[in-house]
């Protein structure tokens, strides 16, 4: 079965940077993932929202390129939260305790509400 | 075998310290698992000073009075029983619960070595189990043991090479459901990997990546690797009860 790689849009909204993200949460993410928070980051955004309503697949590697993105975004002392994650992957986090660096919200209003 | 003694195999199976073992620091010890009383000075004891989390006695290869003892009482599984912070006895946790099931296999097949094929592991063992009607959570959860699973079986196992066949089995007994997901690459034993810390990976002391085993863990109830000189198995093993158990707590 092929894999699919990661899709990402990036907008704007009150000083929050969304990072839309579509498919896997592969190795393959590492060549999109990365450059998109980066830029991201470029206009000083309150805290970088990674969207995950439309993710389909996270595995391991996966979780190990959130876990840089979440090690750069914690050394430069930067906010990071992701919104729309399935009940499972949101168990899936708790187990890697990256929800004690990382605040998750059902969706994008509740996220946008809240930041 | 109890549900309670699967639910506190499950917890103590989950836990990497046994000093941080809610149940280990009950100043009874539990149901269904008898303590056994470990004299200094046997090898035993000397491995449990720094052993951490369930032991399984098959794995050990030095010879004690205690172990003997223990094996020829059919005990398997043992965990460290710590009292004020030293070592007093075991828990003698008995067979695994999953030796005492009836199982019936659902399917098998094997798959390629090639990237990405996890997804196709999950796609075809989601299928085999589809009568079963199993709760959403406790599926993702196996999908996912079994994903990570046969990635490591197509990168460590049969190192990428597509003509070596990943072979996966699923069974189910009237309490559980079981995969067994087998490689080519036996002969040496699966190395234990550095424990994830995820203080220590944000800190960038410790590698990002590490996290397969530990999900797998994590996701199901039993975890086993057998490994012989051509192949390894690792077998995962969630039960039906304790998902339901674990969906009426409030």
């Amino acid at each position: 079965m092929p894999t699919k790689h990661l899709e990402v849009k990036i907008r704007y909204q009150a000083r929050v940077a969304i990072i839309d993200l579509s498919g896997e949460i592969n190795a393959s993410a590492d060549e999109t993932l990365k450059p998109a928070y980066l830029e991201a980051i470029e206009t000083n955004p309150r805290v970088v929202l990674l969207n995950m309503t439309q993710v389909e697949y996270i595995n391991s590697t996966g979780i190990a390129i959130l876990v840089e993105l979440l090690a750069q975004a914690y050394q430069a002392n930067h906010r990071l939260a992701a919104c729309g994650l399935s009940s499972h992957y949101q168990e899936v986090f708790q187990i890697v305790r990256m929800t004690d660096y990382m605040e998750l919200f059902a969706d994008e209003s509740s996220a946008l509400s809240t930041l | 075998m109890t549900a309670l003694l699967r639910k506190l195999w499950q917890i103590i199976w989950a836990q990497a310290e046994p000093k941080a073992d809610p149940v280990l620091e009950q100043s009874e010890p539990p149901v269904a698992a008898d303590l056994f009383e470990l004299l200094p000075g046997d090898p035993l004891f000397d491995f449990l000073q720094h052993a951490s989390g369930t032991v399984e006695l098959d794995r050990l290869s030095f010879d004690s009075p205690a172990l003997r003892q223990l094996r020829a009482a059919g005990v398997k599984l043992v965990a460290s029983r710590v009292s004020q912070g030293e070592l007093i006895g075991l828990l003698k946790l008995g067979k695994r619960p999953s030796e005492d099931q009836t199982w019936r296999t659902l399917a098998e097949f094997s798959l390629a070595s090639t990237t990405g094929n996890e997804r196709e592991a999950m796609r075809q063992v989601g299928q085999a189990v589809q009568a079963l009607s199993l709760p959403n959570s406790l599926l993702d959860r196996l999908k996912t043991a079994v994903a990570e699973a046969t990635m490591n079986a197509i990168e460590h196992g049969n190192k990428n090479q597509p003509e070596l066949p990943v072979v996966i089995q699923v069974q189910a007994s009237p309490d559980a459901v079981r995969v067994r997901i087998t490689d080519q690459g036996g002969g040496q034993p699966i190395p234990e990997p550095e424990a994830p810390n995820l203080e220590a990976k944000l800190a960038g002391l410790q590698t990002p990546r590490g996290w397969g085993l530990f999900l797998i863990k994590n996701l199901t109830d039993e975890m086993r690797i057998i490994s012989n000189d051509t192949q390894h198995t690792i077998e995962l093993t969630l039960y039906l009860e304790v998902e339901k158990n674990a969906n009426q707590t409030p």
